[in-house]
């Protein structure tokens, strides 16, 4: 009964909350009713279509900047050495610990 | 061994048992190991938002110097790289805001869409009845060329957002990083990180889709 409420809930939503539920399903699963609603609502509208599309380019090209950030050189020597020695020095007040 | 006594120390200083030359002691140790195990992934995180040497070691050293000083606050709920990660990305949030409000970092201004701007291209997206106002055209990204370019509008879209949206999309898109574990390392409920990121996806979307036009423009132009 949740699964169909859920689903004619998300079929009876504006395009600007299927919006939201688009992005929100690649952080968070959905409800199965939901998933259904949307994947339906999808299958018609092309904007909400072209607008997931767009999410999951652009996620794999953020991922794909990661990957060459990730290869980008390690930490020069003398940089860390330095952050190292301030380290080293602080006398913070470490209450919080 | 030696990260299990690490362990065993930061338990000890949580409960308060040590006294404070002790917790010093422990707390700087631990910055030195997280030094070791996380300062290449730090580095490359801070420098690749700052794209300042300079910049990124002082990034760098204060999240370590945070981190010891807030070790306490580390409740173990995300992993240490994430927790550090997540106090970097406020760091580098801080310092671009910093940064906005002494005037000073003018870049992407030219088509005034600054960081820290609200973005008036991700309003309008939609029409008074909550349909899409115009659909955005595919992207091609079958061409290495195309692929290198939209990599590269990417990129100056990432700088033109707002730290609070920046930060988030950092963690979770970029880093990869868990929705719960972004929320507790930044502090925030699983609503208000939906809504930041959907604001930051419809922001970046938009920056895209002018940075394309603005280009396709500056095609046809010289052609």
């Amino acid at each position: 009964m949740a699964f169909i409420r859920d689903m004619f809930d998300v079929l009876g939503m504006r395009c600007e909350q299927h919006a939201v539920l688009v992005s929100r399903q690649a952080d968070e699963p959905l409800r199965m009713g939901q998933v259904w609603g949307l994947w339906l609502h999808l299958r018609i509208c092309k904007g909400c279509a072209q607008w997931r599309k767009h999410i999951d380019q652009m996620r794999a090209m953020l991922r794909a900047i990661d990957a060459e950030e990730s290869a980008s050189p390690a930490m020069p020597g003398d940089a860390r050495d330095r952050i190292a020695r301030s380290l080293g020095a602080a006398n913070r007040d470490v209450d919080g610990m | 061994m030696f990260v299990g006594c690490m362990e065993d120390a930061r338990v000890n200083v949580v409960a308060g048992a040590m006294p404070r030359e002790g917790r010093e002691d422990a707390a700087r140790v631990m910055g030195q190991r997280w030094l070791t195990e996380y300062g290449d992934v730090l580095w490359r995180f801070c420098l690749a938002r700052t794209r300042s040497v300079q910049v990124a070691e002082e990034m760098v050293q204060e999240t370590l110097l945070a981190a010891m000083k807030n070790a306490g606050t580390f409740a173990g709920e995300s992993s240490e790289q994430t927790w550090l990660l997540g106090i970097a990305a406020n760091k580098i949030a801080d310092f671009f805001r910093k940064q906005a409000r002494e005037g000073a970092r003018v870049a992407s201004a030219k088509d005034g869409h600054g960081r820290g701007c609200a973005c008036g291209g991700c309003a309008g997206e939609f029409a008074s009845d909550g349909r899409w106002a115009r659909i955005e055209p595919a992207w091609s990204m079958e061409e290495q060329a195309e692929r290198s370019a939209m990599l590269s509008h990417l990129r100056g879209c990432l700088d033109e957002l707002p730290p609070a949206q920046a930060k988030l999309v950092w963690l979770r898109e970029l880093k990869g990083v868990p929705s719960d574990e972004v929320c507790k390392a930044l502090g925030i409920s699983a609503t208000n990180m939906w809504t930041r990121m959907h604001r930051a996806r419809a922001a970046l979307r938009a920056c895209l889709g002018r940075k394309l036009r603005s280009a396709h423009a500056s095609e046809d132009g010289g052609a």
